[in-house]
């Protein structure tokens, strides 16, 4: 046996070992418009078009959800990725993905007036949209909640320190159907991430 | 009727990045100050979106010809980059959509707000994605990406890197990561790698050399498997039925 033919050819041992343990996180950091939205980041022709959401709307029955992200010195910013997702009891879910926009920093989603939603001991608890924010100085995707109106002896809701619940909270605008709902990284108003 | 569906075992931030990481100084302004509140998992933690069945373009998953002309391709080494997506039971993790992204083989980006002096590529785009099989294999062919500057306060440079977005079977498992190259001496000295403050977490982040698979006069492979968030207790949809 030619021990050099076997180095030549030999197989990877994997990066992983035992015992499992989660890949660790990076930032998603500035570009990450080139793999989630390459055509909105100019890179026309790969894809069809950005992957942008899954499920359907049901007709007639939505709302408008915008705001900023908003940084520790208070500065909106204009690079960040969010996703949504709204679970459906017994059926398909809706999930829709948003940059900011590069140059205000507004992101806006249309998405459904939130239904039921129980908690993994089958409770039914108060609607949600849940939410995942990644970009450049975000080590581990956040993930927060937004809720259109403020829940009622909620389990979940009451497991936050009563001072902070308010930043979870859509702001109800003018025009019905529609909302703001702002996150801040860090601050006085900052929103409350989960560890879920 | 219910439908049993699992949640996930809790996440072990021991293997994870620091979230306020002052060498890697946009997380100064990034990061939360409060702790993360811990909640219970709900319907729309363990449930997410399934790509399985997306319809994706034939070169969807070959970075080296899918931006580049008629009878072109992109400058630089080529590989295929391959691996297994599992969850910590070893469990393969099925029908899962892989976005990949990356800087060209000069270190620069095609995005409007990279002005690095390498040049761009004519024929690299640099955004792939493809979907695991059944035994939650992936593989994409691409070229191997520069190391680059960045305004990090110092003389900071990337190692190489291939940034990865991977769907799970729930929300809850949603992942964004970066895969490095073996014996990249930059991985050491690279704030946002080191970010991590667990080197046998950081070595999980990087690819490894595989002969076995590679193309000979073609193509060389590199190995990366990924591990996503465990099992954990189960639930039931439709019906008050816990645990």
């Amino acid at each position: 046996m030619d021990p050099l033919e076997t180095r030549r050819s030999r197989p990877a041992k994997s990066n992983v070992q035992l015992p499992l343990r989660e890949t660790a996180s990076q930032t998603a950091g500035p570009y990450v418009h080139i793999g989630c939205l390459p055509n909105m980041a100019g890179i026309k022709g790969v894809f069809d078009q950005d992957l942008t959401s899954y499920g359907s709307r049901k007709s007639g029955d939505t709302i408008k959800i915008r705001g900023h992200v908003i940084d520790g010195d208070g500065q909106i910013c204009r690079d960040m990725m969010l996703e949504f997702w709204q679970s459906r009891n017994g059926g398909k879910g809706l999930w829709q993905r948003y940059a900011t926009d590069l140059e205000t920093g507004l992101y806006e989603v249309e998405i459904e007036f939130p239904s039921e939603m129980r908690d993994v001991e089958g409770n039914e608890i108060s609607p949600f949209i849940a939410v995942w924010i990644v970009a450049r100085g975000i080590n581990i995707g956040l993930s927060t909640r937004i809720y259109l109106s403020e829940p009622d002896n909620d389990k979940q809701f009451s497991l936050i320190d009563e001072k902070r619940r308010h930043t979870l909270i859509a702001k109800p605008l003018e025009l019905a159907g529609e909302y703001q709902f702002d996150i801040h990284l860090q601050g006085g108003q900052e929103t409350v991430f989960f560890d879920i | 009727m219910s439908r049993a569906i699992r949640g996930f075992s809790p996440r072990q931030y021991d293997g994870q990045p620091e979230m306020n990481y002052p060498d890697y100084r946009s997380t100064v302004l990034r990061h939360p100050k409060h702790r993360l509140v811990a909640v219970p998992q709900t319907l729309a933690d363990v449930t997410g979106p399934a790509f399985g069945d997306m319809a994706l373009g034939e070169l969807d998953s070959d970075l080296i010809v899918n931006y580049a002309s008629p009878g072109q391709s992109a400058i630089g080494e080529r590989i295929i980059v391959h691996g297994r997506v599992v969850d910590e039971a070893s469990r393969p993790v099925q029908h899962a959509l892989i976005e990949v992204w990356q800087a060209n083989a000069g270190g620069r980006y095609r995005h409007k707000n990279d002005s690095y002096l390498a040049p761009l590529d004519p024929n690299f785009g640099g955004c792939g994605r493809c979907v695991t099989d059944e035994d939650g294999h992936y593989q994409f062919r691409t070229i191997r990406p520069g190391p680059y500057p960045w305004p990090n306060g110092g003389n900071d440079w990337r190692p190489a890197h291939i940034h990865f977005s991977i769907f799970g079977s729930g929300f809850a498992q949603r992942l964004i990561t970066q895969m490095y190259f073996e014996g990249d001496p930059h991985i050491h000295i690279c704030p946002i790698a080191q970010s991590i403050n667990d080197a046998r977490a950081v070595d999980q982040l990087t690819a490894r050399l595989d002969m076995a698979n590679s193309v000979p006069m073609d193509l060389r492979s590199f190995r990366f498997d990924l591990v996503l968030r465990g099992p954990g207790s189960t639930m039931f949809e439709n019906k008050l039925e816990g645990n």
